[in-house]
């Protein structure tokens, strides 16, 4: 699953602690959702979306075979 | 949101079990050292008993360390947790089904562990995997 939570991060001038402190995890899970090591609950993307005033498919897009 | 049965937390203990635990394990550890480092005699009966204790103290730590929660516990530690405790179970049964046939092919009895050795193996195994998966997140 694709996402493009690092460019929308640049958008707002958010840094990787600031918007996992939004959303309320860890840094590092914030990091591995990026680099696409792990993909996020309903309720973490949901929680994402909002930060960006985005639609949940805006952010996460699903690639071949997902 | 209402009927959430399935999307609660598990259940953890809290940060502070962690030092708890290591307190617990070096308590059932250090009167062992003792004993042996003052050659104190205890009879048949009484090493069993005070081998047992410690043992089972030893294991509880363990249990409570294992049971900790991190200070950032989140959706992805609780992930890695669940594919670390995977790890283990896979492990355990992979060792039970290949023991008896290394015993039968080497009649060796050196892989034989209890099965209070093989719950100790599983607990630090699943320690070590976890912590491992958590630093290379």
């Amino acid at each position: 699953m694709k996402n493009t939570i690092k460019v929308e991060r640049a958008k707002l001038n958010l840094t990787q602690q600031q918007l996992a402190d939004k959303v309320g995890v860890s840094r590092q899970t914030i990091n591995s959702i990026e680099a696409e090591r792990y993909i996020p609950s309903t309720s973490l993307a949901i929680k994402i979306s909002n930060v960006f005033d985005t639609s949940v498919n805006e952010i996460f897009t699903l690639e071949e075979g997902d | 949101m209402e009927n959430e049965k399935f999307n609660k937390q598990p259940k953890l203990l809290g940060v502070k079990f962690k030092k708890i635990g290591i307190g617990v394990i070096l308590l059932s550890i250090l009167p062992g050292l003792i004993i042996k480092s003052m050659h104190i005699l205890l009879m048949q009966s009484q090493r069993e008993l005070f081998k047992s204790l410690s043992y089972s103290g030893f294991l509880i730590g363990l249990l409570f360390i294992v049971l900790s929660r991190d200070k950032e516990e989140d959706e992805l530690t609780i992930y890695l947790r669940l594919t670390a405790m995977l790890d283990m179970f896979v492990f355990a049964v992979i060792y039970v089904i290949i023991k008896p046939l290394i015993v039968l092919m080497f009649q060796t009895t050196f892989i034989d562990i209890t099965g209070q050795q093989l719950v100790t193996l599983m607990l630090v195994g699943y320690l070590v995997s976890y912590y491992l998966k958590k630093y290379n997140r």
